[in-house]
């Protein structure tokens, strides 16, 4: 029971929703749901400085997609034990509104464990020994969700832009895509109706210049090499999400 | 919290890319395993796993519960909630898995930094095994269809540790429901389409859990300067700057692949660990079935002696 | 490649050994003697006039003097023991280091050789330089040299054979297995270094191409390793796994044990010294071979 705020009723129940009959597609490719390609990526608008308070902030938005993030820091952080090197703090947290079910106030496992995921694609790409003692805290904020892997990578991608709004000083940019493997055939981007229907996820973080791969999260059953052929494949993505990237940071100066 | 000093760093990487590490072994080479099953009475299954002095208690328990399916909405079990948000069928059980590091064993385990270990590894836990990736079949489970089934709560006790946690974890894991028993469950038609079940008794009547052969195994790999080893010590951990974590099937399926750490790496160099955690998976899990086959034939005959935790 | 999974076996029956020699094991609580003239030492306590023990463990007597040594104990330091410690924190003026022992012992800025020279003044920028000479996490080899009154020891490394540790790696034994001898710095025939720190650290290494003589002040606290050969590289993990199994088996650790135990595993590959069988039979080999020279 949260007591600060006023909660809604103790039991409530989700309408109950009638099924929906999919209409069967009809496209050539006839493997994904409204026509899209194996290897097509919703368009993606990312905006810098959207929060005026943080030290950066971006704003995340592909088709059903909106992600915001705010960035503090460098500053000194009480956590700090005596090192040479700066630490990142990362909240990741689905707005109660976001998801198909209201999710709570307080945080849970699932949105601990993406914290931390988030918090390790980052480490190798922030130049941390440059900010000794200090801490570089990131808050992300999911505020519509369609495919929760998609939906992590996406929030990779943006808190990127967040961090170089920020002026921290970073190896690389870090790019991240997302993928799952529908009918034997590795599909990019997928959106929370084709993440329900097939079991395996796999979500890549990647930093583009420097070639080297910075996370990789990978669920479900795949064979080994279709798990390599989605590296392969998600990799790509990641360079064409770069130049989307860098676009977007130079429009706004 | 655990030191290490440049120099030791040092002598470990250059050993890794000599292929002599520290106790000798090569890159891909294990520590030995001593494995025991059926050791606590009171779970309906049970496995003790230990790898040179990391040491793994798993206790099985099999329950009753609600199907909770995606139509209510109740926030007061969060893990279980999680674990629904992913299933939307109403015809199929549960895994809940957690873990417990024991302050006993490592100064890393005491206070705060004990509850991120151990949400980190239960989440790691539920998502390899909840699903078809998991390899347990959850259809079988149900009990009466929309209303009841079997929920499999797996627990797990780290008593010592060495080094490699999840790869000892997942493994005592994988035999622990190997010696699970579920009680046999006959429904009875009371009318108005209303079913009631009765649970036998019988110890003998109960049957294994189906698929606990495609119950997945982790392999760790930890890349130390540019080459990567299997089967970390517990210093050869601190000198680690990226893990991968690469859950395998018997049959050579990758059916989960998670990295962590502060490090980054080659594509290539993914490409390879995928590859060889492929291999080594296979291996672990035919050398461990072997084991609990010899195990079970020693059990059934005359002198059955557990040694639990005498030795 | 090959993955053991061993299922737990039954223990071999211990050889009777009450023939051998007399111990005298006593429980906290019992009474040892009620004689007035003797001493107490470690171990015990009296009540009433008679000496009682406070530990599990073997009585020892030593002329007059009764003591208790426990089985199982964190390591107790007494002045002039050689210890290998880990550094765990730098603090103002001192560093505290980490023994094995009840309380971490402390290092002071005056009790190391500061670069320049032995008689070289402390300077403040040497306090604000400490880290660069130890920083945490560090493996030092020290003498101890007193006692601060609550019971942590003082360590010193003003002799060139201390100091910062490198080219190796540390094994940990229970600390009652290191028995104090004349000298604690040995070099193994295969080219090996030993340093048996009394407190159950003990680090082997490769024998340096330098003497620490010959050390610049800056080479003295670096932490860069020398060159180390395969060969040597190996002996080092063979000596280690050796230690190792002495250790399970509850030996006593001195130079000579170790160099029998290492001729006994030469036949075996350095991996195959993890087996639990292939340890038994080298330590059979080497007690049999002190026992031997015992009896020259």
């Amino acid at each position: 029971m949260d007591k600060r705020r006023i909660n809604g009723p103790e039991i409530s129940v989700k309408p109950i929703e009638k099924k929906s009959t999919q209409p069967k597609n009809n496209k050539d490719d006839g493997i994904r749901k409204n026509n899209r390609s194996v290897d097509n990526i919703r368009p993606i608008f990312i905006k810098p400085n959207v929060i005026k308070k943080a030290n950066g902030s971006a704003y995340y938005e592909a088709e059903n997609i909106k992600i915001i993030c705010g960035v503090y820091g460098p500053r000194s952080s009480k956590r700090s034990m005596v090192s040479d090197e700066g630490t990142i703090y990362c909240e990741f947290k689905f707005a109660p509104f976001s998801c198909n079910k209201r999710c709570g106030y307080i945080r849970n496992a699932q949105e601990r464990e993406y914290s931390l995921i988030i918090q390790q694609a980052f480490l190798p790409a922030i130049r941390l020994n440059l900010y000794p003692k200090s801490s570089i805290d990131i808050y992300v904020t999911v505020l519509e969700n369609d495919g929760t892997t998609a939906c992590l990578a996406a929030a990779i991608t943006c808190i990127s832009i967040a961090l170089t709004d920020a002026g921290i000083q970073m190896y690389d940019l870090v790019a991240a895509a997302s993928a799952t493997c529908i009918k034997g055939n590795i599909c990019l981007d997928p959106d929370a109706s084709e993440e329900n229907d097939t079991n395996s996820k796999f979500m890549l973080s990647y930093m583009p210049s420097l070639k080297q791969v910075t996370h990789v999260l990978c669920t479900g059953k795949m064979e080994a090499e279709q798990s390599i052929e989605a590296i392969g494949i998600c990799i790509d993505a990641c360079n064409s999400i770069k130049t989307v990237m860098d676009h977007c940071l130079i429009n706004s100066h | 919290m655990a030191l290490i000093s440049p120099s030791e760093k040092d002598f470990i990487t250059k050993g890794i890319e000599a292929d002599m590490r520290n106790d000798g072994r090569s890159r891909i080479a294990y520590r030995d395993f001593t494995i025991e099953t059926g050791i606590v009475s009171q779970a309906s299954g049970s496995c003790r796993l230990r790898l040179s002095k990391t040491d793994v208690l798993i206790g099985v328990k099999v329950e009753i519960g609600d199907i909770i399916s995606n139509t209510t909405s109740d926030n007061n079990n969060e893990q279980e909630q999680d674990i629904v948000n992913n299933q939307n069928e109403s015809d199929k059980g549960r895994i809940v898995c957690s873990v417990e590091c024991s302050p006993s064993a490592s100064r890393d385990f005491e206070g705060k930094g004990a509850n991120d270990i151990n949400n980190e590894l239960s989440q790691i836990m539920n998502r390899v095994l909840n699903g078809p990736q998991g390899g347990i079949d959850l259809k079988s489970l149900c009990i009466i269809p929309g209303a009841q089934c079997w929920i499999i709560y797996v627990d797990v006790l780290v008593l010592d540790y060495d080094g490699n946690l999840l790869d000892t974890i997942f493994l005592a894991t994988r035999a622990a429901l190997q010696n699970t028993r579920i009680p046999k469950t006959e429904i009875q038609d009371i009318g108005n389409g209303q079913l009631e079940f009765d649970i036998s008794d019988d110890i003998e009547d109960a049957e294994k859990i189906k698929g606990w052969e495609d119950v997945p195994v982790t392999v760790s790999l930890n890349k130390i300067g540019q080459k990567y080893i299997v089967d970390a010590t517990a210093m050869e951990e601190l000198c680690t700057d990226t893990k991968i974590i690469i859950a395998v099937n018997r049959n050579g399926e990758i059916c989960a692949m998670q990295k962590s750490l502060y490090g980054s790496l080659n594509p290539s160099l993914l490409t390879e660990m995928i590859r060889t955690a492929k291999d080594i998976g296979k291996v672990l899990i035919k050398n461990l079935d072997t084991t609990l086959e010899h195990e079970q034939v020693m059990a059934s005959r005359a002198n059955n002696k557990k040694f639990g935790f005498f030795i | 490649m090959e993955i053991i999974f061993n299922t737990p076996s039954a223990p071999k029956e211990t050889e009777n050994i009450e023939n051998k020699q007399n111990f005298h094991i006593v429980t906290p609580g019992e009474q040892i003697t009620s004689d007035p003239a003797f001493m107490r030492g470690h171990g015990t306590y009296t009540q009433e006039d008679v000496v009682m023990a406070s530990v599990a463990g073997v009585v020892e007597r030593v002329n007059k003097l009764i003591s208790v040594k426990p089985l199982r104990t964190r390591y107790n330091a007494e002045i002039g023991d050689v210890v290998v410690g880990r550094i765990t924190e730098v603090a103002q003026k001192r560093w505290k280091v980490d023994i094995n022992g009840k309380q971490n012992a402390i290092l002071l800025l005056s009790s190391v050789n500061l670069p320049g020279g032995v008689q070289r003044r402390k300077t403040e920028l040497d306090e604000l330089n400490m880290k660069s000479f130890f920083s945490e996490g560090d493996l030092i080899g020290a003498e101890v040299q007193a006692f601060f009154h609550d019971g942590a020891s003082s360590l010193h490394t003003r002799n060139l054979k201390y100091g910062k540790l490198r080219n190796g790696s540390l094994v940990v034994v229970p600390p009652a297995l290191v028995r104090r001898c004349k000298s604690h710095f040995y070099t193994l025939p295969c080219g090996v270094d030993l340093i048996l720190g009394l407190n159950g650290y003990i680090f082997v290494s490769k024998h340096p191409d330098k003497k620490s003589e010959e050390l610049s002040p800056e080479e003295l606290y670096s932490n860069k390793n020398e060159e180390i050969t395969f060969y040597q590289r190996s002996a080092i993990a063979r000596v280690c796994n050796c230690i190792k199994a002495l250790a399970k088996h509850y030996m006593y650790i001195n130079d000579s044990i170790i160099i029998y135990a290492y001729e006994a595993s030469l036949p075996y590959k350095i991996s195959d010294l993890l087996h639990d069988d292939i340890c038994e039979v080298i330590v059979e080999k080497a007690k049999l071979q002190i026992e031997m020279q015992q009896t020259l």
